[in-house]
């Protein structure tokens, strides 16, 4: 990757780049890294994805469907069509930036992410952008592959797009925390197994809230996960289980959290520098 | 992969005395570097497959209508869950061998395994009953668990064991013709994204064939994983035809008896595995 032919220009023909309050081309070169890296193996992160979820949606919906069974008032491959996109592109944006900070770590080569002239914020901005540029376009491809099989439009385009960039967002800076303080590729396949896909199985992707048990519906109205899900549903469909409004506020306020932890961690270089 | 060192001498031929099967050298290989390797990263081979297991009887619990009955006395869950369990077996059988040939060709190690007086049959059972056995200790675990939902069930263990052993062993077997094949982990994901997680998950895991159009039926009824899962189900919970499970009992038989020889033959060849 990174090729160690150093030609030696004259000296004198050298100056330092001046870099203003903002490194753009860097900041630029790391996004398209990030994003040349999964569109590289786009059969792994871009068509496996689809045509698994696409999977999902017949063998649950001729599973649990039939029998013109609804939720929330709509059939039931309707309700559940939405819910599938939200869980595939957050298991895609969580993937990415995981994978990629933790490949480069054990690869080592992290160290040509850390020398170039970027400040935590922007190494920040550019990783998670390119676990949200995936998160979105393998969610954009499941939708238009979705439109042949479910018959259903957007109630509320903009909101499905809010909380589609905010859950990718959210998914992106937790990958990148999973990424920073994983050490192996056990670690991550721990947090995957035993954080992410938990709570996106869980937090209503399948079915309504309301077919929890009282004491789970309490706890659901505290996970970010369940916001996120029924937000975007709420998008698609016009009906949401929770309350919309908290899921508009809350996702960017957690986003912030997550960036500051996010930034912080790569300031002090936690697990990243010597 | 293909290292410069001195050549190989293939070990049927020369003087040595005529053996089927040499069971250290294949426990060797078999348990040293199959099993022990599986265990050691337990969190992932086998408490996850666990856990997402769970997670989906989890689901169809929250997501069904309670009671909702497949059969007299056979609730959905009751349906579904041999049908994970041999759909993970499945699975697990196929990508570990897979692992353990790609990292073996990835890292140069399979020069060793290759090095050490195994004959192709030795190597192919070496790494393909590895596959097989951590395959049905993940199932065997995941039955268990998943009593928490069903209940105890067992109709016919025989049938059971039977095609529990010989689903691992005929996919394990293909896992040695795709692990072979790989030079690079995207082939392998390949098939396992596009051929093997769609036969599963298109194979009555999940529902009966009644749900499905009837001129459409076919399509299932000649996919082999439906015949894993049809024979195995049938011997946990009784459900199904008990002639058609035999008829697709024997078909799994010859299905794993041809993928064995095609490993086989791979194995002697070196496909892939040797300059």
């Amino acid at each position: 990757m990174c090729n160690m032919t150093l030609i030696d220009p004259p000296l004198s023909k050298i100056a330092p780049r001046q870099i203003g309050a903002m490194n753009f081309l860097g900041l630029w070169t790391l996004y398209s890294r990030e994003v040349k890296r999964f569109l590289n193996v786009f059969t792994q992160t871009l068509m496996a994805p689809v045509i698994t979820t696409l999977l999902f949606l017949a063998v649950f919906a001729l599973a649990l469907g039939g029998l013109g069974r609804t939720v929330g008032g709509v059939d039931y491959i309707t309700f559940l069509a939405p819910g599938l996109m939200m869980m595939t592109m957050t298991q895609n944006s969580f993937a990415n930036t995981s994978s990629s900070i933790l490949i480069a770590k054990v690869q080592g080569n992290i160290v040509d992410i850390l020398m170039p002239p970027l400040a935590p914020w922007e190494m920040t901005l550019a990783i998670a952008a390119g676990g949200v540029t995936r998160g979105l376009l393998v969610g954009l491809t499941v939708f238009v592959a979705m439109l042949f099989f479910v018959p259903s439009g957007v109630a509320h385009p903009l909101s499905a797009l809010w909380f589609a960039v905010n859950a990718c967002l959210m998914l992106s800076l937790l990958g990148m925390l999973g990424g920073i303080w994983a050490q192996k590729y056990d670690h991550i396949a721990a947090v995957t197994n035993f954080v992410i896909t938990p709570l996106s199985f869980l937090s209503g992707t399948f079915y309504s809230i309301d077919r929890l048990p009282e004491a789970w519906v309490a706890v659901a109205h505290f996970n970010p996960f369940f916001y996120m899900i029924d937000g975007f549903r709420y998008g698609f469909i016009g009906h949401a289980d929770g309350n919309v409004i908290i899921g508009y506020l809350l996702l960017p306020c957690v986003n912030l959290l997550l960036w500051l932890l996010t930034h912080r961690l790569i300031s002090i270089g936690y697990r990243l520098k010597a | 992969m293909t290292g410069a060192g001195p050549e190989i001498p293939t070990v049927s031929g020369i003087d040595q005395p005529i053996r089927v099967v040499a069971l250290l050298r294949v426990w060797t290989l078999f348990y040293r570097r199959g099993v022990v390797r599986f265990m050691r990263f337990w969190t992932e081979s086998l408490l996850g497959p666990m856990i997402s297991t769970m997670l989906f009887m989890t689901v169809f619990t929250l997501a069904l209508d309670s009671g909702q009955q497949i059969a007299p006395g056979l609730t959905a869950l009751q349906f579904v869950a041999p049908g994970l369990a041999a759909f993970v077996l499945v699975q697990i059988s196929f990508q570990n061998v897979c692992f353990m040939l790609i990292i073996d060709k990835q890292e140069g190690v399979i020069a060793d395994v290759l090095m050490a007086p195994l004959t192709p049959l030795e190597l192919l059972l070496g790494y393909g009953l590895a596959a097989v056995m951590n395959g049905l200790v993940v199932s065997v675990l995941i039955m268990l668990a998943m009593t928490v939902f069903t209940g105890p069930m067992l109709y016919a263990a025989g049938y059971t064991l039977f095609f529990g052993i010989v689903a691992a062993f005929l996919f394990a077997m293909i896992g040695v013709l795709v692990g072979l094949w790989s030079e690079k982990w995207d082939q392998f994901s390949m098939i396992d994204n596009f051929l093997v997680l769609p036969l599963g998950l298109l194979s009555g895991t999940f529902f009966t064939l009644d749900r499905i159009p009837v001129n459409l039926q076919w399509l299932f009824e000649a996919n082999p994983m439906f015949w894993i899962i049809n024979g195995f189900r049938y011997g946990v919970t009784g459900y199904g035809d008990p002639s058609m499970v035999l008829w697709q009992g024997i078909a799994l038989l010859i299905a794993a008896l041809v993928a064995f020889l095609a490993g086989w033959t791979l194995m002697a060849r070196g496909y892939k595995i040797k300059a």
